[in-house]
């Protein structure tokens, strides 16, 4: 192990811990801070499931932001289901799956199941390029309408460029400049504990590039915006039931 | 006041272009001494205001969990920008709720965000200097908080939330609102906004009573005080004095009357109004609240009901029960508290009231959603029947009922433009141009249906339109009551 490839140890242990305990403080935050009053954005579910519906119609498919804005939408939306799948596939190479390839083995679910996933997940495989069109969507309209250019920060654009660098250099190297796959293979499975640590692939300068933007996502993100991914959860207008009348809602600081 | 232009009437909402600055003078009268003391805050900025603000912002942090959420999610996604009637009437982007959270969530940056303590600049954090003080007291002072942005918001933030806080803030450290901090004093030492003596409130009851009795031949009453009436009426104290809210109330009483309801009013708590909500300060709400319990205690009575008052149904639906429960000593076979409308379209339904609508014939009427019956409560059973009951009502008393356009009604509904403690001389010009969404939709359903009522369920509406709809061109006598409504079409007497 060269002292550069400890350096990219390194910088994942330290990443994942800021990641870790950043969000996790930021959730613990979040959890300890009472609701003193009921106000969810009316009409609201008036049961607890209800509500709990209401919050995944938000999260899975964006239903508030697809009534307020649709180009924002379409591109907001576009660019975390390519996340999402993203996610997915990488999720999969413990199970000896390379990131780019569709080599997945369902037919443990059964004959019926492994027929209808199969499609999809072939199908998730050329999704890949959407994600930088998604993101350059969302730049330019950032940039484009006169009301978005007003409210964007240096750190706005900043969170999009590295999505972008990210999902680039993903691209790339699926399509353009494929990377010994066995040497980051290697390396990324020597980040988990208990195995031993391997050297990064220093041959591959786009996967160090790659990397290295990720684990900067991970670093900014519980300082960031980003803490929309947690904080969607905890929003009141939308998680809580519309109940007052029924049940009466206290808090012990509001009721002395 | 002549040199305040409405915007003009094309029955079209346009998004205005960003123009930096354009509503940056207009701002509220600053509480004075006597009105900041007597609701416990500091007659005048404090000294040490600057550490004083972040402290307080630290606890509002610690207790409600909306601003702390709120201030950390946002994404500047900027869905919210094109949705508040006073940047689409003002152009000033400062009005973007966004931007209006920014003038918060920047100080909120600076002091409690490691990116806000290291790289300011590239965050969007600043300083909470002397400027931005008066920024803050400019532009939380034109938020309605109304929500409309909450629904669009794919978190679901609040600015409504920020701006209660926003004012907290500038409260706690001697830097209040006249308006909303003088009428919270009145309401908690002569028991309504509108400083009405127990007297005064009897005499004009009883004049209200002998005009029923002129008009319809029937003693049609409006009792004050009544030990043991089974319904305590809370109403806004709009209904005893103002036009045309005060048509509204005879409305209500003539609902009882007809179904034989014993009810009556209290001088105690003669306001459903509650202003501790737009400042954002719970103990002044509370309080206020505390009122309503005091009065259904001392009168003995068994059910509340609350009058026409869009931030007053708010805080009777969400928040009493809360404020100023628990209500098990009354009877729990109604709601608490109910909204009239609930019970009207109770009585409706049961065909306990003899409705002639051929009385409302002179009018084409379309219905006006208050933004806070709208989108911070509820009315029935279901949810939405803040939009069923209502409209329900109006469809029973008037023959001829027309929609607006169905992009500013419902939860989409546009604030009537001086809700949220700006209902006041000072913002005139904010005002006539935050009714222009709403006067834009009105404007088309004047032309095309010929609509020339338009019906609200909230005092703040009824006072605004009465005001502001002249600056357009319109008769002010085209807003009313959906009990007005009630009281032309109701037949008193027998029923067959």
């Amino acid at each position: 192990m060269n002292p550069i490839s400890w350096f990219f140890v390194g910088l994942a242990y330290f990443a994942g811990a800021v990641f870790a305990l950043g969000f996790g403080w930021k959730l613990w935050s979040w959890l300890r801070t009472p609701n003193p009053l009921i106000i969810p954005t009316t009409p609201a579910p008036t049961t607890t499931g209800g509500a709990a519906a209401r919050v995944a119609g938000e999260v899975l498919f964006f239903k508030s932001l697809f009534r307020g804005n649709r180009w924002t939408w379409f591109f907001g939306y576009l660019m975390h289901l390519s996340i999402a799948v993203a996610l997915m596939r990488h999720a999969v190479v413990p199970l000896g799956v390379p990131v780019g390839g569709s080599d997945l083995d369902f037919t443990a679910l059964g004959p019926a199941a492994s027929d209808l996933i199969r499609p999809f997940w072939d199908a998730t495989f050329r999704l890949g390029p959407l994600f930088p069109i998604a993101v350059i969507g969302l730049l330019a309209r950032r940039a484009w309408v006169e009301r978005t250019r007003y409210i964007s920060y240096a750190a706005d654009y900043a969170i999009l460029l590295l999505l972008l660098g990210i999902g680039g250099s993903g691209v790339l190297m699926k399509y353009v400049w494929e990377p010994d796959v066995d040497a980051v293979h290697h390396f990324v499975f020597g980040l988990n504990p208990g195995h031993p640590f391997a050297p990064a692939p220093l041959g591959d300068p786009l996967f160090l590039f790659h990397f290295t933007l990720v684990m900067t996502l991970m670093m900014v993100f519980p300082f960031s915006k980003l803490l929309h991914v947690g904080g969607i959860f905890f929003s009141p207008t939308r998680s809580q039931p519309d109940n007052p009348r029924e049940v009466r809602h206290v808090t012990p600081w509001a009721s002395q | 006041m002549a040199d305040i232009k409405a915007p003009e009437l094309t029955g079209r909402i346009e998004v205005p272009a960003v123009s930096e600055g354009a509503s940056a003078e207009i701002r509220p009268h600053v509480a004075g001494e006597a009105h900041m003391t007597k609701i416990g805050f500091p007659g005048k900025l404090v000294d040490d205001w600057q550490e004083r603000a972040i402290e307080k912002m630290r606890d509002l942090l610690s207790k409600y969990r909306s601003l702390q959420v709120f201030l950390d999610i946002c994404v500047q996604c900027g869905s919210c920008t094109d949705k508040c009637h006073y940047f689409l009437g003002t152009g000033d982007p400062k009005n973007m709720p966004v931007a209006r959270q920014e003038l918060l969530r920047s100080v909120y940056r600076r002091y409690f965000t490691p990116g806000g303590k290291y790289v300011p600049g590239w965050v969007g954090a600043r300083d909470l200097t002397e400027d931005v003080l008066k920024e803050w007291f400019v532009y939380f002072h034109q938020c309605s908080q109304c929500r409309r942005c909450s629904v669009f918001c794919p978190y679901g933030i609040d600015t409504a939330e920020i701006s209660m806080a926003a004012r907290e803030i500038m409260d706690s450290i001697g830097m209040g609102q006249k308006y909303s901090n003088e009428i919270i004093g009145k309401v908690q030492t002569i028991g309504n906004n509108l400083g009405i003596p127990d007297r005064a409130l009897a005499d004009t009851l009883e004049t209200l009573e002998e005009e029923a009795k002129e008009s319809t031949n029937v003693d049609v009453k409006l009792p004050l005080n009544v030990k043991g009436a089974d319904v305590l009426l809370v109403t806004p104290s709009a209904d005893f004095f103002s036009e045309p809210h005060v048509e509204g109330l005879v409305g209500y009483a003539k609902v009882f009357h007809q179904a034989g309801i014993s009810w009556t009013l209290s001088s105690y708590a003669s306001e459903a109004a509650n202003f501790g909500l737009f400042i954002g300060n719970y103990d002044n709400m509370r309080k206020i609240a505390q009122r309503i319990r005091k009065a259904a205690i001392d009168l003995g009575v068994k059910r509340i009901v609350i009058g026409e008052c869009g931030h007053a149904w708010r805080v009777a639906y969400s928040f009493l029960n809360t404020l100023a429960g628990p209500w098990d000593f009354l009877d729990s076979r109604y709601p608490v508290p109910q909204h009239v409308c609930e019970v009207t379209y109770d009585l409706i339904n049961r065909g306990a009231l003899k409705l002639d609508p051929t009385a409302n014939d002179q009018y084409t009427v379309t219905f006006h959603d208050s933004c806070n019956v709208a989108r911070a409560s509820r009315m029935g059973d279901q949810p939405g029947g803040q939009f069923e009951i209502p409209r329900g009502i109006v469809k029973a008393v008037a023959k001829k009922f027309v929609e607006m356009d169905p992009g500013t009604t419902r939860d989409r509904t546009f604030c009537c433009g001086g809700g949220g403690g700006l209902l006041t001389d000072e913002l005139l010009d904010l005002r006539v141009k935050g009714a222009m969404p709403r006067m834009q939709a009105l404007k088309r359903v004047m032309d095309s249906d010929g609509v020339n009522y338009m019906a609200s369920i909230c005092a703040i509406c009824k006072a605004q339109f009465t005001k502001i709809m002249p600056y357009y061109k319109v008769p002010r006598e085209t807003i009313g009551g959906v009990h007005q409504l009630v009281s032309n079409a109701i037949v008193l007497g027998g029923k067959e």
